[in-house]
């Protein structure tokens, strides 16, 4: 349960609802964590019902150092099994752990934990997030990340979204910051199905204090069942700053908010405009405001930060700059906002 | 009657006395201007945009060539393997081959591409003008033909997909799609800049040559895309940002 988690893992606002664990009859193949199982030895299908649950409030375990190893990072949200149950949440741990912080019958929320030093040269971080049908899932960091000089080895950071129909994915990441000598290839691919919901939140940062940072290749590519949304590949390398891309700005902070295609028809494909992400489901959490289709976005009121709305709906506001504290991007950790 | 060959309707294109409605457009150099970024730096920017946003329009322009080139009549699909059918229209869409697609799944992998809607206008603007022209020059032609059908029943078409059609309909071979779009842009910016900032003329047109020299080495990889996928997906954020932030000023010489 939450109350077992450090002070650090709490979220901002813990569910207050948020069943008493204790009284949830046990799932039949919860085995005992922290162990987790070996994720070698699985099928390259990741069948998630191989995955024991997770007992709430499992400690934190320190994972064994072992650069290299493509481990994967699992976490899945599935429908409760019986009515006034909570949603099942299973995980696995990589070279970043995931832990549970909290859920109810439709919601999760779980907090991905660095099991060591981290990105190293030859590092491969591989996070993966399944969430059923009309589950939703609020992922936090608990600390930022830091990819380190690699002395001339790359390092790779990838997450792979699944989301089912009318599922909800809320990600806000901590920075990713980019040290001098750090060579990193960091993708985000986001499948969803009809009415998914999908709010992430990255901020990268070239080079820690008083370094103009490493080299990074940043590629989002976000597709729903009609076809791509969003798919953007950004190169950036601090000693080597381009006008245009990011000029001289050592931030680059990038709130994403899209869903997939509403049940009806996924409206003109070939045209302008196309469905908007503001059709009054957003519910008063979104941050994005209310918007018709046609209507621009009202004046954003986020100093220097630039609300972009896509093509097929959804929007991609970012804001450049030259550090994390000045941003005037939110996606705070707000328990329960993915959900409908 | 002999067709013009391939190179003479490159420099066509690429000429700005060419009535396309071009001359409006800066090719992002006012909004950067606008948005604070010193004379000095736009060959780093022309740079910058040899090997970024002028890649995701070329690539644009590749795939709808290889899609269109050889079409009959009737909206064009496409196979990974770059044949193309003239099949009209009726398919379901759940029962089209795996892999398939067609000129609006490449409209769609350019839009998602293209996340800054005012950089989606200005091009789609730039298309209709370069439809205008193809539609006079190649009416027979059934690449031009099937983009008519596309426009009359789906709006205007991006500048890179009409580009590709006018490709697919006069034999340009895709590495000079390629280059004829980069230099396109390249120019289109040197030949502004000199509307906006006194400057020996001939400074911005080694800038050009650079920013084609510069894309040279992706030349051979953008020529390659056969699928919408294979697009690449280049972006340039801080563009963007500058492209959004002129189309909402009153006071500018160009449209973007």
């Amino acid at each position: 349960m939450p109350d077992a988690l450090p002070d650090a893992l709490m979220p901002d606002a813990p569910m207050p609802d948020a069943p008493d664990p204790d009284a949830l009859p046990d799932a039949p193949d919860s085995n005992a964590l922290p162990e987790a199982p070996d994720l070698d030895a699985l099928p390259d299908a990741p069948d998630p019902d191989a995955l024991p649950e997770v007992p709430d409030g499992s400690p934190t375990t320190a994972v064994p150092r072992a650069p290299s190893t493509p481990r994967v990072t699992r976490v899945a949200v599935e429908r409760p099994t019986g009515f006034g149950a909570p949603v099942r949440v299973r995980t696995s741990d990589g070279l970043l752990a995931a832990r549970l912080v909290a859920r109810d019958g439709t919601r999760a929320e779980v907090a991905l934990v660095a099991g060591g030093a981290m990105l190293l040269g030859g590092d491969h971080v591989i996070v993966s997030v399944r969430v059923d049908p009309g589950c939703a899932l609020t992922l936090t960091d608990v600390g930022g990340t830091v990819a380190y000089d690699g002395d001339g080895k790359a390092c790779r950071w990838d997450a792979d979204i699944r989301l089912g129909p009318g599922a909800g994915l809320t990600w806000a990441g901590l920075p990713f910051v980019v040290a001098s000598g750090a060579d990193v290839r960091r993708t985000t691919t986001a499948r969803l199905a009809t009415d998914a919901r999908l709010t992430l939140r990255e901020t990268v940062v070239l080079g820690r204090s008083g370094e103009c940072g490493g080299r990074i290749t940043l590629r989002t590519d976000v597709a729903d069942d009609v076809g791509p949304i969003l798919v953007e590949e950004l190169t950036a390398a601090g000693d080597h700053p381009v006008p245009g891309v990011l000029g001289d700005h050592a931030v680059i902070d990038t709130v994403t908010d899209v869903r997939g295609s509403p049940p009806d028809g996924p409206g003109d494909p070939g045209g302008p405009g196309g469905p908007d992400s503001s059709d009054g489901r957003g519910g008063p959490d979104s941050f994005d405001g209310p918007g018709g289709p046609d209507r621009p976005a009202p004046a954003p009121d986020l100093d220097g930060a630039v609300t972009l709305r896509l093509d097929r709906g959804g929007t991609l506001t970012r804001w450049l700059g030259p550090a994390t504290h000045l941003s005037p991007l939110d996606l705070a950790p707000d328990f329960g906002s993915a959900g409908q | 009657m002999t067709s013009a060959h391939a190179l003479s309707v490159a420099m066509l294109l690429a000429d700005a006395r060419l009535p396309s409605g071009g001359h409006a457009h800066s090719a992002s150099l006012e909004p950067a201007l606008l948005g604070g970024m010193p004379t000095s730096e736009v060959p780093a920017w022309l740079f910058g945009r040899a090997t970024t946003v002028s890649l995701v329009e070329a690539g644009t322009a590749v795939v709808t060539a290889r899609l269109l080139a050889g079409t009959a009549v009737g909206e064009p699909r496409g196979t990974p393997g770059g044949t193309a059918v003239g099949e009209p229209r009726g398919v379901p869409d759940g029962v089209r081959p795996a892999g398939a697609f067609d000129l609006a799944d490449v409209v769609r992998a350019w839009a998602a591409r293209t996340p800054a809607p005012a950089l989606r206008d200005a091009a789609r603007l730039l298309g209709r003008g370069y439809l205008r022209l193809a539609r006079t020059l190649w009416a027979d032609a059934p690449a031009v033909r099937a983009l008519v059908a596309h426009d009359a029943a789906h709006g205007p078409l991006p500048r890179a997909v009409v580009l590709g059609a006018v490709a697919a309909a006069t034999g340009l071979p895709a590495a000079d799609t390629v280059r004829l779009t980069v230099y396109d842009d390249a120019q289109t910016a040197a030949s502004a800049l000199l509307k906006l900032e006194p400057l020996d003329p001939v400074t911005p047109a080694r800038w050009v040559l650079e920013a084609c020299a510069a894309a040279e080495q992706h030349v051979l990889r953008v020529a390659a895309c056969t699928t919408p996928e294979d697009i690449p997906a280049s972006g340039s954020p801080q563009t963007e940002g500058w492209a959004q932030a002129h189309a909402l000023l009153s006071q500018r010489l160009f449209r973007a």
